[in-house]
């Protein structure tokens, strides 16, 4: 996305002052200096964004209840990175502090905050004030949601690949219609998996399996054993090899060599009574042995504890798609389904690949109802 | 009984209001406020800051 202007970032509009927030004296939230004059003296001690580490003592001190859940939120700790890193890693510590390393360098300036989701944009695309510092209750989709999940989640959902997800093109529903407030309170800061996560937004919540249309045969006879995106997604983008590491200069990058758009059934790696589908869809994670190189050599020695291809939820949903149209656009497609030959890491990816002996054969299709014809006599 | 001054309460009144209403203005007579709500001001210093490097090394999609 296109940065904001310079001045923008920090421009303060007038209806600012007209807001609650407005009335708060500017360092009683930033610091600084507000007697001085000269732009060095005035900003020193100032800080950005004074709700990030630590929500609390800003805008805590009238929503109390939020900041205390959203500091350990997933937005503010990322804390499923570590753990999921360090199941692929070497138990050396040496090693495990230069990773750590690393991702302090990469992976940690993605975090959100109260104000990178309420007044600015995130700090990962340079943040910049989005409305003269006026404060939403409710994330801009664009400014503030996409701008981080926009690779893939964002422009499946609006439609930049593909055709976009029904509930956006049809309904108009932003993120929020679904990723609610429940988010703040997502985590205690003790989680492995993200989709472990508390208030999870799950397809059944709108559509539950009882009440949708009993007259379509497909969802009477697959019920809860197919993720209701197996059918009704469309293909999405899936990451190869990523590389991370420090230019002459000292500045951080990631190589990403490309995303290849394709769409694969699997099996479920985190099947639980919550999640008991069989079939799911995987999406191929930036995950490489050689991901950390820069930092430390044979840094990931146990890379094949965790699949390369990961459970995923794409939000490019259509009611209808070429899979849902007939059984067999599904059922003796080996094309869809994982197999060993797809997958570089066969070692890694043993729980989601799909024998060929498992793949659904051919059914006879059910013969369609003839129409009665009106008549008109 | 200790006589009432209704000449100190007024006074009194008049200094409260007072403080309220400096309280209330306060951010937007700040300093702060001479810059960061003037737009041709920030755009002239802006376009002297130095731009926040990158490296060129980086490529695909984050």
């Amino acid at each position: 996305m296109a940065p904001v202007e310079p001045w923008k970032k920090v421009f303060v509009n007038q209806a600012f002052f007209e807001t609650e927030h407005g009335e708060i004296a500017c360092e009683d939230c930033h610091g600084g200096n507000p007697e001085a004059a000269a732009m060095d003296l005035a900003h020193q001690g100032m800080i950005g964004d004074p709700t990030f580490p630590d929500p609390t003592d800003i805008c805590g001190e009238c929503h109390e209840e939020i900041t205390e859940n959203a500091k350990n939120s997933l937005h503010y700790t990322l804390v499923t990175y570590r753990p999921m890193i360090l199941k692929r890693a070497s138990k050396d510590p040496k090693i495990v502090a230069k990773i750590d390393q690393g991702m302090k360098d990469h992976c940690y300036n993605c975090h959100s905050s109260c104000g990178q989701c309420h007044v600015s944009r995130p700090e990962s695309v340079d943040g910049g004030l989005i409305s003269g510092h006026q404060f939403s209750a409710k994330p801009s989709m664009t400014e503030q949601c996409t701008a981080c999940h926009g690779s893939r989640i964002g422009n499946e959902y609006l439609g930049k690949t593909g055709r976009g997800d029904v509930h956006f093109t049809k309904k108009q529903m932003d993120c929020t219609a679904c990723h609610d407030s429940g988010l703040h309170s997502d985590t205690n800061g003790n989680l492995h998996n993200r989709y472990d996560a508390a208030n999870l937004p799950r397809c059944i919540t709108c559509h539950p399996l009882d009440e949708i249309d009993n007259d379509i045969e497909q969802h009477a006879v697959h019920g809860d054993k197919i993720q209701c995106q197996v059918c009704h997604s469309q293909k999405y983008a899936n990451c190869s090899i990523c590389h991370i590491g420090k230019d002459r200069k000292g500045l951080t990058y990631f190589i990403n060599p490309g995303t290849k758009m394709t769409l694969k059934i699997g099996l479920n790696p985190l099947q639980s009574k919550d999640r008991p589908e069989k079939w799911v869809l995987l999406r191929r994670a930036p995950a490489n042995p050689g991901l950390f190189d820069f930092y430390v050599e044979d840094a990931l020695t146990q890379f094949n504890a965790q699949p390369t291809w990961k459970y995923t939820t794409p939000h490019n949903i259509l009611r209808k798609t070429f899979r849902s149209r007939a059984c067999n656009n599904c059922h003796g497609k080996t094309q869809l389904f994982l197999t060993a030959k797809d997958v570089r890491f066969a070692d890694a990816n043993r729980a989601v690949i799909v024998p060929e002996e498992m793949i659904p054969k051919k059914v006879a299709e059910p013969k369609k109802k003839k129409k009665r014809m009106k008549s008109y006599f | 009984m200790r006589k009432i001054s209704w000449s100190g309460l007024f006074i009194g009144w008049i200094l409260f209001f007072g403080v309220m209403l400096l309280s209330a203005s306060n951010a937007a007579a700040s300093e702060c406020m001479q810059c960061h709500t003037d737009k041709n001001k920030l755009q002239s210093i802006t376009k002297n800051l130095p731009k926040k490097e990158k490296s060129t090394e980086t490529a695909g999609k984050g």
